[in-house]
C-alpha cells in the first residue's frame, strides 16, 4: 500500500479508487455488447474533452462554451484527410495539431474577452462552425455528412471492432489524464490556478497570463481535437448532427458534475452524464411518447443538475467523495498535504477569506481585477440568477 | 536603484501625481507616507506598471521601466504585496509562494505534461527556495494550510514571501500593516527589519506614521500628489509642513499616532 501511496503521490482511498476504476475500465469491454461498447466509447471520448475544458475551466477560470466546435474540427479535419487518402493515424495526428493551430489563432482574438462574454464568443465560435459545416457541402458534405471513414491503423494493427476501439479510447483517455495532471502539478499549472484567482496579481508575481491562457486554450482544444478525430474513426460517419450546440453544454456539465479543479474528476463526469443521457433517451424514446420528448427531458435534466450541483456540491462528485472518506477514515489514512487538503488551522483565531478586504483604497491599484475563482465565474454565465 | 523623475499623473483634471521625484539608493527601506488622498497610491501604481504616467521617467538600475508592462517589470528583479491581500485561492501557502519563482524558471506546458528533464531540474529547486522563504518569513507552520483560511496576519506574510520566492532586487510593499493588531504588527515590523539588515531595497507605502518610524531608513511625505518633506523618520515627525498635512486632513483618523 505504502507503494501504491508512493506511486500516486496520494492518499490512500484516492489510490484505491484510482486502482479499482482502472481495473473495472479494463475489465468492461470483454463483457459489454455492441450498444454498451459505443457508450464506453462515447464515455473515454468525453474524458478526453472534458479533462481538457476541466484545465480551462477548473484551473485557469475560463469558460469555454464552444468546446463542442473543437471536437467537430478535429473529426472533421481527421475525416477529411483520411478521405483524401491520408494514412488515419497521421489524420489524426495532424488533426489534433491543426484543431490545436485554429484554437491559437482563434483564442488570440477570443481571449481578450472575461467571463460571460468569453463564454458567449466560444457559444458564437460553435454556431459559426456549424454554420460553415452546412455551406460548404462540397467539401463537408453539408447537411448530410461525411461517409465511409476508413478505420484507424496503427502500423500493422487495424483497429476496427468495437472492443479494440474501447482499448485505444481507454489508453488515450489515461495518456490524457495523467498529461493533465503532470501540468496541474507543476510550474505552469500553479501558474494557471493563481490566474483563476487574479490576473494582476498572477502577472505582478511573474506569471505570463496572455501566453497562459492562449496555451491552454490551444490545449484543450488539442484535447477535444483528439476526441472528435477518434470519433469519426470509430462510426465512420459524421455529420453537423452529431455536434450540436447541447454537445458543449454536455462537456460543461460534466466538468461541473466530477468537481471543478480535480482532473480524475473529468472521468467521473463524463462517465455520470453519459450514462444519464443514455437514460433519458431510453425514457424520452419509448413508443407512444412525444417525439420532442427526449430533447425536453434530456435539457431540463442538465439544467437542474447544474443549477443543483452548483448550489450544494459545488466541488463536484470527486470532492464530496474526498470529503465524505476524510470524514470516515481513521486519521492515519488521511492525504498527508496536498491542495485539496484542509489541516486543522493552528490555534488561535481563523480570519475567513475576505479579512483583506476592510482596508479604504483597495482598489485604486488596479480597477477592474476583481478577484474571480473558477466555480464563480461558471456560476454567473449560467445561472445568472444573482447576477 | 530606483529613481523617479518629476512623474505626474491626473485623474480628470485631478492631478493626483504632481510632479514627484525620489531616488532610493541599494539596500535602503524607504517608507512613503502621507494622508488619504495625497496620492500615494497612485505613485506605488505608477511604480508596479498598473498605472502609466503622463510625463515623468521611472528608472530601475538605470534602465528607463514607465512603459513596461507590470509583468516585465517582474522578471526587471521588482516585487509587489498589494494592500488588499491577494493570495492565490486553492493552493497552499506554499505553493502560492512557489508562484513566485516564475521569473527565474522557464519550463512549460509541454515540459511539464510530458515530464521532460527541465521540470525535474528546476521543480526541486522551487520547491527549496520557497521553503526557505517561507521559513524566513516565520511560516513553517502553515506552510501545508490553504492559503486562503490563514489569519490576515500570515496572509500579509505568505504575499511577501511569494515576492521574496522571485529573488526581488526591489521590493514594493503597499501598506503591509492595514488592518494589522498589535502582535502580528510587530511580527510584520521584525520581518521588514530583518530583509532590510539582509540589504533588500524596499519601497513601503503606508499610512501610519509610528509603524513606518520603526523600521524605514529614510521617510518621503506626499501630500496632494507634491513632495512636502523628506528624511530620516525622527526628521520627518518633526517636520512643520507634515504635522499640518496630517492635522489639516485627517483630524480624526489618529493617523499620526498610529491606529
Amino acid at each position: 500500500m505504502r507503494f501504491l501511496r508512493s506511486l500516486t503521490g496520494a492518499n490512500l482511498p484516492a489510490s484505491v479508487a484510482t486502482v479499482v476504476i482502472g481495473a473495472v475500465t479494463l475489465i468492461l469491454p470483454m463483457m459489454l455488447n455492441a450498444p454498451d461498447l459505443i457508450t464506453y466509447v462515447t464515455i473515454g471520448l468525453s474524458t478526453m474533452v472534458v479533462a481538457g475544458l476541466s484545465l480551462l475551466i477548473g484551473f485557469a477560470g475560463q469558460v469555454s462554451l464552444g468546446q463542442g466546435a473543437f471536437y467537430g474540427f478535429g473529426a472533421y479535419a481527421a475525416a477529411i484527410m483520411a478521405l483524401h487518402g491520408w494514412p488515419p493515424l497521421l489524420a489524426l495526428v495532424a488533426a489534433v495539431a491543426m484543431t490545436a493551430a485554429i484554437a491559437g489563432i482563434v483564442g488570440a482574438v477570443l481571449l481578450r474577452l472575461e467571463g460571460h462574454a468569453l463564454a458567449f464568443g466560444t457559444l458564437a465560435l460553435q454556431l459559426i462552425f456549424l454554420s460553415v459545416l452546412n455551406q460548404t457541402p462540397s467539401f463537408t458534405g453539408g447537411a448530410v455528412g461525411l461517409t465511409s471513414i476508413p478505420s484507424l491503423t496503427i502500423g500493422p494493427i487495424a483497429i476496427s471492432s468495437y472492443r479494440s476501439y474501447a482499448y485505444l479510447v481507454w489508453v488515450v483517455a489515461a495518456a490524457v489524464l495523467v498529461v493533465s495532471r503532470n501540468i496541474t502539478r507543476s510550474r505552469p499549472g500553479r501558474g494557471l490556478r493563481a490566474m483563476a484567482t487574479s490576473p494582476a496579481a498572477a502577472s505582478a508575481t511573474g506569471v505570463n497570463v496572455v501566453s497562459y491562457k492562449l496555451r491552454d486554450f490551444a490545449l484543450s482544444a488539442a484535447f477535444a481535437g483528439l476526441g472528435g478525430a477518434i470519433y469519426a474513426f470509430f462510426l465512420g460517419y459524421i455529420s453537423p448532427d452529431a455536434f450540436p450546440v447541447m454537445l458543449s453544454i454536455e462537456f460543461l456539465i460534466m466538468v461541473v458534475v466530477g468537481g471543478l479543479g480535480t482532473i480524475s474528476g473529468a472521468y467521473v463526469g463524463a462517465a455520470a452524464i453519459t450514462i444519464i443521457s443514455q437514460v433519458l433517451t431510453a425514457i424520452g424514446t419509448a413508443p407512444t411518447l412525444p417525439p420532442q420528448l427526449p430533447n425536453v427531458l434530456s435539457e431540463g435534466v442538465y439544467a437542474l443538475l447544474l443549477i443543483a450541483l452548483l448550489r450544494f456540491v459545488p466541488d463536484g462528485v470527486v470532492g464530496l467523495a474526498s470529503r465524505i472518506t476524510k470524514r470516515l477514515l481513521p486519521t492515519r489514512w488521511r492525504p498527508v498535504a496536498g491542495h485539496k487538503v484542509a489541516p486543522a488551522p493552528a490555534p488561535g483565531r481563523v480570519v475567513l477569506e475576505d479579512a483583506g478586504s476592510p482596508d479604504h483604497d483597495a482598489a485604486a491599484a488596479d480597477p477592474g481585477q476583481g478577484t474571480s475563482p473558477a466555480r464563480e465565474a461558471l456560476s454567473r454565465p449560467l445561472t445568472s440568477t444573482d447576477g | 536603484m530606483l529613481e523617479l523623475e518629476r512623474l505626474v499623473k491626473s485623474f480628470g483634471g485631478v492631478r493626483a501625481v504632481d510632479g514627484v521625484s525620489l531616488s532610493v539608493p541599494q539596500g535602503e527601506l524607504r517608507a512613503l507616507i502621507g494622508p488619504n488622498g495625497a496620492g500615494k497610491s497612485t505613485l506605488f501604481s505608477l511604480v508596479t506598471g498598473h498605472l502609466r504616467p503622463e510625463q515623468g521617467t521611472i528608472s530601475f538600475e538605470s534602465r528607463q521601466i514607465e512603459q513596461l508592462r507590470p509583468a516585465v517589470r517582474a522578471r526587471l528583479g521588482i516585487a509587489i504585496t498589494f494592500q488588499t491581500v491577494r493570495l492565490f485561492r486553492g493552493m497552499t501557502a506554499l505553493e502560492n509562494v512557489m508562484v513566485g519563482a516564475h521569473s527565474w524558471t522557464q519550463h512549460e506546458f509541454i515540459e511539464a505534461a510530458l515530464r521532460l528533464p527541465r521540470h525535474f531540474r528546476e521543480e526541486p529547486k522551487i520547491r527549496e527556495r520557497a521553503r526557505a522563504v517561507i521559513a524566513r518569513a516565520g511560516l513553517e507552520h502553515w506552510a501545508d494550510s490553504p492559503a486562503e483560511s490563514l489569519p490576515l496576519g500570515q496572509q500579509r506574510s505568505v504575499q511577501i514571501a511569494r515576492a521574496l520566492c522571485s529573488n526581488p532586487k526591489l521590493l514594493l510593499l503597499d501598506e503591509p500593516a492595514a488592518g494589522l493588531r498589535g502582535e502580528e504588527r510587530r511580527e510584520l515590523s521584525e520581518l521588514l527589519s530583518r530583509l532590510r539588515e539582509e540589504k533588500l531595497t524596499m519601497l513601503l507605502v503606508e499610512h501610519d506614521i509610528s509603524f513606518v518610524s520603526a523600521v524605514a531608513d529614510r521617510v518621503t511625505v506626499l501630500d496632494l500628489g507634491h513632495v512636502i518633506a523628506e528624511g530620516t523618520p525622527a526628521e520627518v515627525r518633526g517636520n512643520e509642513a507634515v504635522i499640518d498635512a496630517y492635522l489639516g486632513s485627517v483630524a480624526g483618523d489618529g493617523a499620526v499616532t498610529g491606529s
